[in-house]
């Protein structure tokens, strides 16, 4: 439904806002300067235990591949930041830091807006000349920092305007076809579970031929080793795709109709393609890596590999969330965007996404042909890690046993 | 049609363990019969035959293919492991049908071929239970049908008695013998009653040694029963 211009309340929009921007950026950089300086805890200020020891370690920043980093600085990288801040505001670290009534943690990002100082710390210099000193300050700390241009619309918001909020309408209306922003939504969602639990289903499928004793049977059949192991990774992806594909049909069937009787046009195949597009990557690679290690150990391990792999992927793609937002991405496992809309921030990032998927395709059907050839020695009788290591611990037990009789 | 293996000089060592010395063996058409105590390497032998575990030393060919041509004697052989079983929730022809299919046999081939073989072992009017829900000697039997399916020249069969009730033990003598008709069977065992049963030829293996080879007959020799033969054989008094 398009908004409503009477009520008046649009949400919030991040904006340079020169007279909160500025503050806000020194009262951050002070910051973390007096965090990592480690040593600027002057009267009252000194009680920081809530504050985790990571956080005072240094200025946050994002690495090439999306991971939060802590950069520390030289001497010298430290007195020009000092330098910078008594350039802009007249004032030390410590007085800033006193003038906002102390320490806070450093928050993530996309939260900075926040906080807002505007007022409460002098600023001496027009934004043009800011801006400058801010380039420099990213260039101190190496680059991909809170301080970076495209960053720096992060530490203020103002209201939309009903204009803008149309626009957002529109967006979903017109480029997205209503369904497309609501898929993606749904994909979100559906990213995480898949993570973590599709690896349950290669693991088990390949594990039941131990457990049925049927490993013989199989292996000493005349079917190629190709076939056999592509067609289980086909069942076992489909298997996982299967029921997040037919519970999308509710939703697509809801907006066909909703859709027909408001004279939208809808897009009915928006979920197939951003599952397809979207979640279908993380599904292969995840199958891939239960094929690899299944076939090769022959045990469950997969499972808390996987799971851990993808914590760590869901983890860091949700601190990267904004970061696709704004340009930089991850290139994580796990791809999120929890946004109805947005649809001109995933077209700006088109090419980045895509890089990403295909990147993980490959790298599942990559484990898969791996998978062939282990499987290949495997049933030759070539490779058996666990065999080895149960027979040799069935023969302990043989002579622990022998022992114990004498 | 090549029924014949040949092993030269065949051995296979675990590590420091050798489980198989030096056996040189000539196998043509017809039930064999492969003697051995626990531990004598019987199941080594069967699984390098049917390509499921490298040879160390010395040379092996099944039905005129080099044992390295794993995926040519694969077509050729069927293998009936000592210990197997089915996915338990499938049904007795469902199992057959996968292992028919993986053995590339068209739709037609299985929906003709499965149902003789299922008379053949005498399955058919189970041919709708679930695998679960069979006894330890139909589950032979139906590992004897998969065996079987894809109509091989060469069958390997792994200790296929044990564990039978002494009527059930007859009959499945009874139907080795008759697939030899033709095939090459070769079977193991650790119990001389099976092999004097059924038999005209056998190899007896001690400690991964051949210790004999060659017609029944020949084996008993002078002694008064095939027990006193073999004691004699692996050397114990
Ligand atoms: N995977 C393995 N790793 C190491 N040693 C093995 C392995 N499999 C078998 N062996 C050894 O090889 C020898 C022959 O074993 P094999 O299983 O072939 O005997 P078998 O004649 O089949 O005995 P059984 O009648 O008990 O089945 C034994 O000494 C056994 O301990
Ligand atoms: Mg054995």
């Amino acid at each position: 439904m398009p908004p409503d211009e009477r009520t008046g309340d649009f949400g919030r929009v991040n904006a340079v806002i020169p007279e909160k921007t500025m503050p806000n950026a020194c009262a951050t950089l002070a910051t973390e300067y007096l965090y990592e300086r480690g040593n600027s805890f002057a009267d009252g200020y000194s009680d920081i235990s809530g504050v985790p020891n990571y956080i005072r370690q240094g200025y946050m920043s994002y690495s090439e591949l999306g991971f939060i980093q802590r950069k520390t600085l030289s001497p010298e990288g430290r007195s020009e930041i000092a330098d910078i801040l008594y350039r802009i505001t007249g004032l030390t670290a410590e007085e800033i830091s006193s003038s906002i009534n102390g320490l806070y943690e450093p928050l993530p990002f996309e939260y900075r807006s926040e906080n807002d100082y505007s007022g409460r710390i002098p600023v001496l210099v027009d934004y043009g000349t800011f801006t400058k000193e801010m380039r420099r300050v990213d260039q101190i700390i190496g680059g991909n920092s809170a301080y970076a241009e495209k960053k720096l619309i992060l530490f203020a918001t103002r209201e939309a305007t009903y204009e803008e909020k149309y626009a957002e309408y529109e967006g979903v209306v017109k480029d997205d076809m209503v369904t497309n922003a609501y898929a993606r939504y749904y994909c979100d969602y559906m990213m995480i579970m898949v993570a973590l639990l599709c690896i349950f289903i290669p693991v088990s499928l390949l594990l039941r031929d131990r457990r049925a004793r049927m490993s013989e049977l199989l292996a000493s059949r005349s079917v190629g080793s190709a076939q056999f192991i592509a067609v289980r990774y086909a069942a076992s992806v489909t298997m996982a795709l299967l029921p997040v594909f037919l519970i999308s049909l509710i939703p697509t069937a809801e907006f066909i109709v909703w859709g027909g009787r408001h004279g939208i046009r809808v897009d009915p195949f928006a979920f197939i393609k951003y599952e397809a597009l979207w979640l279908l990557p993380t599904i292969l690679a995840i199958t891939g890596v239960g094929f690899l290690l299944t076939v090769l150990t022959d045990t469950p391990v997969a499972i808390p590999v996987q799971i851990a792999w993808s914590w760590i992927a869901i983890m860091g793609t949700g601190m990267a969330l904004m970061d696709i937002q704004s340009g930089v991405g991850g290139w994580w496992l796990v791809l999120r965007f929890n946004l109805v809309g947005g649809h001109d921030t995933i077209m700006a990032n088109a090419t980045h996404i895509l890089a990403n998927r295909v990147l993980y395709a490959a790298l599942g059907i990559g484990l898969m042909l791996l998978t062939v050839a282990i499987y290949e020695m495997r049933r030759k009788g070539r490779i058996d890690v666990l065999g080895k290591i149960r027979f040799a611990a069935a023969n302990r037990k043989i002579s622990d046993s022998s022992v114990a009789a004498e | 049609m090549d029924t014949e293996i040949t092993i030269a000089n065949l051995s296979k060592r675990y590590g420091k363990t050798i489980a198989l010395d030096g056996v040189s063996l000539h196998i043509k058409s017809g039930l064999y019969g492969l003697l051995g105590q626990n531990g004598a390497g019987k199941t080594t032998l069967m699984r390098i035959l049917a390509t499921l575990l490298p040879k160390s030393e010395g040379s092996v060919s099944v039905g005129g293919f080099d044992i390295s041509q794993a995926k040519d004697i694969r077509r050729i052989i069927g293998y009936l492991p000592q210990e197997f079983s089915f996915y338990p929730s499938l049904r007795v022809r469902e199992a057959l049908d996968y292992l028919g299919l993986l053995s590339g046999m068209s739709n037609d081939e299985r929906k003709t071929r499965i149902p003789d073989v299922l008379r053949c072992v005498n399955l058919y009017e189970d041919r709708n239970k679930r695998v679960k829900a069979l006894s330890g000697g139909m589950k032979r039997r139906l590992g004897i049908a998969q065996a079987i399916l894809h109509d091989p020249r060469i069958l390997i069969v792994g200790e296929p008695t044990a564990g039978l009730d002494p009527v059930e033990r007859i009959h499945f003598r009874e139907m080795l013998a008759a697939l030899a008709e033709g095939r090459t069977v070769i079977f193991s065992t650790h119990i001389i009653e099976d092999i004097e049963k059924t038999c005209g030829r056998l190899a007896v293996l001690n400690r991964g040694a051949l210790v004999f080879n060659g017609e029944l007959a020949d084996f008993i020799g002078s002694e008064d029963s095939m027990e006193a033969a073999y004691i004699r054989a692996i050397g114990e008094a």
